[in-house]
């Protein structure tokens, strides 16, 4: 039997269980082609995490019936187009039409089936919904919800995605389909994308260098804002979140479009503003910990069933307080800092922000387009410029930064997909960039100019009962000039980084329920110009940092595997993963310390070595009645520089989450409510190199939240309300991943409410 | 169709126009470094009861980093009485550049800390911001013969000065090995 193939692989997961416990209902509806509103028949009907599923008929109708009231998933695939992702409520016989974007010259061939899991990826990849729960969190708290993934923090307001103990240069971010390009070599240098532009955050564990490029080592972050509408008219959603510590308050705006007159026309506008004042820990404020962010974007596609283009700006404005306590002038600041029990620049609670503080910005522009070549092929370019400027201010300088960063990037890139047969695609690919980086103030980084060129091609093929497999090749040109004015003359240094990588993997669906897939791969990354010319204190940790100029590329091999269990009251996935890392660029303490006028500073310098990660990330969902459900995740990392036979610093710990959650019988549809519980115990980390910090790791911890959560139908549109409490015992603890353990607690109790309407 | 298409298309294109920022500088030409208040100096000036001068230096004229810095040794009499004014400089552009005014000017949020080895020798400030000593001007007492070190420290302060050297952010410390003979 043939199989669809689906365009991008996607799981999808988190159904929430529902009330009644007769299972009676049923969902039926018409699959119709998007443009020319010709009926699908052969469309691949499933309810995720359940086994229930049916293809339509020759008039494109289905029906599937055995459902359970609450909420569903329900994916529709048809061949050669995107499968599509619907979340709806079933109180009630209902009926859910589907508007695949179809390629009628593809429908000859098709056969169906029967069904699967839809997992169509080699790679391990999971996709969150940024929904109510998330909304009002950074980026990078959304993602650790994810096992395996964590959050590399400076403070409670600066957070950066780290996957498998691996962040910054080694992690791909792609937002919006563009490789999110500003200062992220910086610790303390979060991703400048606004988290309500996002409708759902991807993330792909392990080396995916030979699709996305360097960089993507331990993984990539995809940010993809939601569909544009399908309905005519004019809808939107409003969001408004407030919280206690801090005394936080978000709202965010969103309005999209497309009208009878154009039919290929859509529009979208949004916007979010966020003000934050100075946050709490259990036992005293932080003083200048506010932040205030201002962001939006505009969207616009022009597009038929052939042909489209999309053009679309963002801009991203962050105000943010650098925690007083921790800008500190040396290593005996450092210490009183530490052996202080509570932070020696006291404060009460303020929302204005003093230096030292950071001023970002970000934009970013892209135009994209796409023409079907004949009947199985599709041609994707994207053109995107980015702009970032990052002026950091300290307590000396209050009207000009001490130093600023201004750094711009062209991307373009050329994606040519291919069906050459019913169970195989091929995509090739080529990627350009080119980069401008300019500094003012004190020297951290040169001025550069940078450019990349890529190649690549992946073929996806299905074969026998259930197997499918990935494979792929790349080779990447890094160019890099550094200027650095020497006196009157201006020295110039050229860096050339060439690199292939490559991936190879399986899929495979054992039965209904079992699914297992393995991937290899080689990544790799050019040394990041921090790395090679940094040569000055790092104020935030009082420390002096010396680069290397002679450091070579970073490659990894990395390896795989993962099984998949889902079956009506039980989900099981477990992988290991090893990631083997040849040139590693780690910073290792370097003897004597450094003498200045601000006293002696412990020195570090960029090493290259041979490291060694490896770990198991493991979720399992049970739910012993319809509405009940227990989730459980753990994450298991071990990191070994080789040379040095020692541990890998900065990596996460050992940690378990458990989340309890009821959903309450509906009232005749027109209610949801959930109620749950959640606990998080995170291990200390007492696998830390020797002689690499001043001060040892802190104690394991194990903190507790509620949350409730209820939808209401309006007459104004649907509205959901949010009710969550985070450290619920207003636990004093240190966490080892931020780099504030030095100065002062985490965050103390903090109680969020949010109102979302969509309308 | 096709107006209401570029009418469409107009507003989006405007957004975008005015949008977008620009790199004001140009890669290939860097700017000089320009660290404010870079202090590489510290000189330590003192005059005995008899009027005569002494002069001590710590400095690291390149910075941190690069060269080890050039340190003076302070040979002091025993059972003498000194003032000493302490200037900081910085030395690392073509001429000298004097930082002792800025923090003459913003006394009030700065203190200097003096933390001596030996009780040999005892330092008080002699100077005031109107409400807390700031520690430019001081006093230096020595009694018995000893070895020993002082570390001089300059602490910025603003809003968070309580004429102790713990709240703010250390600017400057160093020190000077000392020897009263």
């Amino acid at each position: 039997m043939l199989r669809l193939i689906a365009c991008i692989p996607l799981i999808a997961f988190a159904i929430t269980a529902s009330a009644q416990n007769d299972c009676n209902l049923t969902v039926s509806g018409q699959v119709v082609d998007e443009h020319d509103g010709s009926v699908l028949s052969y469309a691949d009907i499933v309810i995720l995490g359940t086994n229930l599923g049916t293809i339509s008929n020759e008039l494109g109708y289905y029906s599937i019936g055995g459902l359970c009231a609450g909420k569903l998933i329900i994916a529709c695939s048809h061949v050669g187009c995107e499968p599509i992702y619907d979340t709806i409520e079933v109180s009630q016989n209902i009926v859910h039409n589907f508007y695949p974007e179809h390629h009628a010259e593809l429908l000859n061939a098709v056969r169906i089936d029967e069904k699967k899991t839809p997992i169509r990826s080699a790679v391990e990849m999971e996709t969150i919904e940024y929904q109510e729960r998330q909304k009002g969190k950074s980026l990078g708290e959304s993602l650790s919800s994810i096992s395996g993934v964590n959050t590399l923090n400076t403070g409670a307001s600066i957070s950066k995605p780290m996957i498998h103990g691996l962040h910054s240069n080694r992690l791909l971010v792609l937002n919006n389909g563009v490789r999110q390009e500003g200062q992220q070599w910086g610790n303390e240098h979060a991703p400048e994308i606004d988290p309500f532009i996002a409708d759902e955050l991807t993330v792909i564990k392990g080396a995916s260098s030979v699709r996305y490029g360097s960089d993507a080592i331990a993984g990539v972050v995809l940010v993809s804002p939601k569909a544009m509408t399908d309905s005519f008219g004019i809808g939107g959603a409003f969001d408004l979140v407030g919280q206690t510590n801090g005394r936080c308050g978000i709202s965010a705006l969103m309005f999209e479009g497309s009208h009878k007159q154009i039919e290929a026309f859509r529009w979208r506008v949004q916007g979010s503003i966020k003000k934050l004042g100075n946050q709490q820990a259990p036992d005293y404020f932080l003083k200048n910990t506010g932040l205030e962010e201002w962001n939006f974007s505009a969207a616009t596609s022009f597009s038929d069933q052939k042909k489209g283009v999309e053009l679309y700006y963002s801009q991203f404005n962050t105000n943010l307080g650098i925690f007083s306590a921790s800008h500190i002038g040396n290593l005996s600041d450092l210490y009183r800092a530490f052996e202080a029990n509570e932070p020696i620049e006291s404060s009460g609670f303020d929302y204005r922000i003093q230096p030292p503080f950071q001023r970002v910005s970000h934009e970013l522009l892209k135009a994209k387009g796409f023409i079907n070549t004949g009947s199985k092929g599709r041609i994707e370019i994207t053109y995107a410029r980015q702009y970032n400027l990052r002026e950091e201010y300290d307590k000396h300088s209050m009207d000009i930064p001490a130093l600023s960063f201004e750094i711009t990037t062209h991307t373009t890139d050329l994606n040519w997909r291919y069906q050459h047969s019913d169970r195989a695609n091929l995509t090739l690919g080529v990627s350009a960039l080119m980069q401008d980086n300019t500094y003012s103030g004190r020297f951290f980084i040169p001025n550069f100019k940078k450019w990349s060129n890529g190649l690549f091609a992946i073929e996806k093929v299905e074969f026998g009962e259930g197997w499918l497999l990935e494979f792929g090749a790349r080779f990447d040109y890094v160019q890099q000039n550094v200027f650095i004015r020497n006196d009157e003359a201006i020295d110039q240094y050229r860096y050339i980084f060439q690199q292939p990588s490559g991936t190879i993997g399986v899929n495979r669906s054992i039965g209904k329920y079992w699914v297992w897939r393995s991937n290899l791969g080689i990544a790799w990354r050019p040394p990041n110009v921090s790395e090679l010319y940094s040569n000055g204190l790092h104020h935030g940790s009082a420390t002096f940092e010396i680069g290397d100029t002679n450091l070579l590329q970073e490659v990894s091999y990395s390896w795989d595997s993962e099984i998949q269990y889902v079956h009506r009251k039980f989900e099981f996935q477990a992988s290991v993963y090893s990631n083997y890392m040849n040139n590693f660029i780690n910073l290792q303490p370097r003897f004597p310390a450094t003498l200045t006028v601000r006293g002696a500073f412990p020195t570090f310098e960029y090493v290259q070595t041979n490291a060694l990660l490896y770990g198991i990330d493991a979720k399992a969902v049970y739910s012993p009645i319809q509405s009940l459900k227990i989730t459980s995740t753990t994450s298991i990392l071990r990191a070994k520089d080789l040379n040095a036979k020692d541990w890998l610093a900065q990596m996460p710990a050992d940690q378990s989450k458990l989340e309890l959650s009821y959903s309450i019988p509906n009232m005749k549809g027109e209610r949801e409510v959930n109620l749950g519980a959640n606990s998080i115990w995170v291990n200390k980390q007492w696998r830390v190199p020797s002689m690499s910090d001043y001060i040892g790791p802190p104690n394991a911890y194990m903190l507790f939240g509620l949350f409730a959560l209820a939808k209401v139908k309006t007459n104004f549109g649907e509205l959901g309300i949010n009710f969550e409490i985070n450290n619920l015992f207003n636990q004093r603890y240190r966490n080892y991943l931020n780099r504030y353990r030095y100065y002062s607690d985490e965050l103390g109790r903090n109680t969020i409410l949010r109102l979302s309407l969509k309308f | 169709m096709k107006t209401t298409l570029i009418k469409y298309l107009l507003i989006p294109s405007i957004i975008f126009s005015v949008g977008c920022k620009r790199d004001k500088g140009d890669p290939e030409d860097p700017l000089d470094h320009n660290e404010e208040e870079l202090i590489t100096t510290v000189e330590l000036h003192f005059t005995n009861s008899i009027g005569s001068h002494i002069m001590a230096t710590w400095s690291d004229i390149d910075g941190p980093g690069g060269m080890d810095p050039l340190i003076d040794s302070l040979f002091l009499d025993t059972n003498s009485v000194y003032d000493v004014s302490i200037e900081f400089l910085n030395e690392s552009g073509e001429e000298a550049e004097d930082m002792t005014h800025e923090i003459e000017e913003e006394d009030d949020e700065h203190l200097i800390c003096f933390d001596v080895s030996s009780d040999n020798l005892t330092i008080d400030r002699t100077d005031s911001d109107g409400t807390f000593e700031v520690g430019l001007m001081s006093k230096w007492t020595t009694s018995e013969a000893t070895i020993g070190s002082v570390t001089i420290s300059l602490k910025h302060q603003p809003d968070v000065k309580d004429g102790t050297c713990v709240p703010g952010e250390t600017d400057v410390e160093v020190t000077f090995p000392m020897v009263i003979e």
